[in-house]
């Protein structure tokens, strides 16, 4: 799971393998691995989460891939989580999408547009994320989407 | 090898460091077995981690993503256990090493700080965002206001143009109101009509007055009358209206025979704003009204033994459109704000005392000079003038009265016509209303004064105007008369045209 700091990548985790919420922010430096088993249309599928820290969307260049490129390494899947709260969000995640296909050979990806219960705050324009990916507005508060999210991605791993 | 420095002082390093660090290296067969566990420190201890188990499943992960991988990967900060460690996996010759480097109090100080620099960094995007959104409101605001101040300013000028509207017609009305009080000299209905005309009129000057509020450039139009007249026509326009309450109704005013120069129609809407105001409010006991004029300041006095006003509320009265207390009463609660704008414009004064449940007293105070003329209605009139007006009854109305006066009357509702006639006619006066459909009063004078020089010339409308040259240098306009047009002031005026055209 990648993406811009405060985004919600370890809520959306523990919602997704725990059903839990914590509503303060800690900050994740490094990465935090868990685990879970999904059924999906072509067998269950255990998906191993990666937890990166998140990515300063004021930081342009290769910097914030560079911190997290050991871990990046032989990811079967991205997750590409945005802030709909905070549109600079938006160019972060698929900054580090980019410098991924770059490097990496590619995966199958999906995008997360997080905090959708914030519907005061809410600034996305969605016309603006690339038509390519499965995008999923998603809220680590109450669960919206999340695991519809994580079972097509499960599906796209294991299309056969 | 090290460079610079000595193999024993490397080996010295070397040896104090480990001691310092703890850290755990595990050795691992191709099935990830654990052949071999060293621990740096005795009290150091990862859970699971030993010799014959198979590789936890937190760690796993990391092996799997190193498979293949052309140099040793290290993992920063993986938590494991409650603690964090980095894990090097030593790959290469020989079976598999995991170096598992316990970092978690340098994790737990760079994640403090990071943890700042995060929310810091939070709350200056919701703090950039907030502002980008004020600006975007301020903007808004900005334009709303604008918008406001434009609708504000357009129906100003309607209001203002309706109230010119209105004055011809109510002047025509009062015109003919004062022709039937000279052939019925014995009905009251002549002035009963004049005097609810005085009314209408007012009315309408409220919201005139209303509509130019702020405007510096609103004159006053300054005649010569009597204030007995005036106190008069107050005291029939009410005393039927207290009457209907059952309220006593005093009038009074000392000296009597006073002639004041003042613009006659605002101090009839002052007193007709303070009066009404009394009767409105008062349901039993009294409405009085006192006109004094002593040296040089005309005090005007209005009592009630009305319901009274509360201290709080003598501040808001003068707001407009407010009307204190709870009621049904009529009106659009714009006679006090009117009549403040007057006095203040007339460099007058106004004080209120008043107590709940008591009364009200209303005291005004407006410098003006007695007057002493001689009465020009005594001085004969004789001779042709030219009245130009495209308002029909108007021509009529003046015609009936200037011949009454003695003097011949030629109309006309055009430039043109008025153009034509004067080459007839040749009148020494000329009196023209301002706006005219082919053209206005001034450009009728200009033409006719560049060949008949010597005429004197009047204009009359329901608009204010100042410049009685109106761009010409050499000559301008005898008098300004503003509808409806005082009698008294008309005839003095033409006398005094006469008079002129006379002398030279």
């Amino acid at each position: 799971m990648v993406g811009a700091f405060g985004v919600g990548k370890t809520s959306l985790v523990r919602q997704f393998v725990h059903q839990q919420f914590d509503e303060r922010y800690q900050s994740t430096l490094g990465v935090k691995i868990d685990t879970r088993v999904v059924d999906t249309g072509h067998g269950s599928i255990k998906f191993v989460l990666w937890d990166m820290e998140g990515a300063d969307p004021r930081e342009t260049d290769e910097r914030p891939l560079a911190r997290i490129r050991s871990y990046l390494r032989g990811a079967h899947g991205l997750i590409l989580v945005v802030d709909g709260t905070r549109p600079t969000t938006i160019a972060s995640a698929l900054d580090l999408y980019d410098g991924f296909c770059k490097e990496y050979q590619p995966v199958p990806a999906i995008l997360l547009a997080n905090k959708v219960d914030l519907t005061q705050e809410w600034r996305l324009d969605e016309s603006v994320l690339p038509e390519s990916l499965d995008t999923f507005l998603t809220s680590a508060l109450n669960g919206q989407n999340i695991e519809t999210a994580f079972s097509t991605l499960g599906e796209a791993l294991t299309d056969p | 090898m090290m460079t610079g420095i000595s193999e024993r002082a490397a080996q010295y390093l070397r040896e104090e460091l480990l001691k310092r660090e703890s850290y755990t290296v595990l050795v691992l067969a191709g099935d990830r077995t654990i052949l071999s566990v060293q621990e740096s420190n005795p009290d150091w201890h990862l859970a699971g981690l030993e010799q014959g188990l198979t590789l936890p499943e937190s760690l796993s992960p990391l092996l799997d993503v190193s498979e293949g991988a052309p140099e040793p990967l290290v993992f920063p900060y993986v938590r494991i256990s409650g603690m964090v460690i980095d894990v090097h996996v030593l790959q290469g010759e020989g079976p598999v090493e995991l170096v598992l480097h316990d970092v978690t109090e340098a994790h737990l100080k760079e994640q403090t700080l990071q943890q700042r620099a995060h929310e810091i960094s939070l709350l200056s995007e919701r703090r950039a965002v907030l502002n980008k959104e004020l600006e975007e409101l301020n903007r808004e605001l900005l334009l709303r206001r604008q918008q406001a101040e434009k609708a504000s300013a357009a129906k100003s000028r309607f209001i203002a143009s309706m109230s010119h509207e209105f004055r011809s017609p109510i002047a025509s009305i009062m015109g003919y109101a004062d022709l039937l009080r000279t052939e019925l000299p014995d009905s009251r209905n002549p002035r009963a009509l004049q005097q609810a005309s005085w009314h209408l009129l007012t009315l309408v000057e409220n919201l005139l007055e209303q509509a130019r509020e702020g405007d510096e450039n609103v004159s006053l139009n300054l005649s010569r009358f009597s204030l007995d007249r005036v106190v008069d026509d107050i005291d029939a326009l009410f005393r039927t209206q207290a009457d209907g309450k059952n309220l006593e109704f005093i009038v009074e005013s000392s000296p009597h025979g006073v002639e004041i120069e003042l613009d006659e129609l605002r101090l009839r809407q002052i007193l007709i704003n303070l009066i009404s105001n009394a009767l409105r409010y008062t349901f039993a006991g009294q409405v009085s009204f006192h006109a004094e004029h002593r040296g040089n300041t005309l005090h005007l006095y209005v009592r009630d033994t009305g319901r009274g006003i509360a201290p709080l509320d003598l501040k808001r009265i003068f707001e407009p459109f407010t009307r204190v207390g709870e009621d049904n009463s009529s009106g659009a609660g714009l006679g006090l704000t009117i009549t403040r704008q007057l006095v203040d414009r007339m460099d007058g004064k106004l004080e209120i005392e008043s107590k709940p449940e008591v009364g009200s007293e209303f005291h005004v105070y407006i410098p003006c000079p007695r007057i002493h003329d001689t009465d020009s209605e005594a001085l004969p009139l004789s001779g042709e003038v030219l009245w130009v007006d495209d308002d029909q009854y108007i021509l009529s109305l003046y015609q009936v009265l200037l011949e009454d006066w003695g003097l011949t009357v030629h109309t006309a509702s055009s430039v043109a016509q008025g153009k034509e006639l004067m080459k007839q006619h040749v009148c020494p006066v000329v009196v023209s209303d301002l706006h005219l459909t082919d053209g206005d009063g001034f450009e009728l004078l200009k033409e006719i004064w560049a060949e008949w020089p010597q005429t004197e010339g009047i204009i009359i409308s329901g608009s204010e105007i100042n410049d009685l040259s109106h761009g010409s240098t050499e000559k301008q306009a005898r008098a300004f008369l503003q509808k409806p047009i005082d009698l008294k002031v008309l005839r003095s005026e033409l006398v005094m045209a006469f008079a002129g055209v006379d002398s030279t």
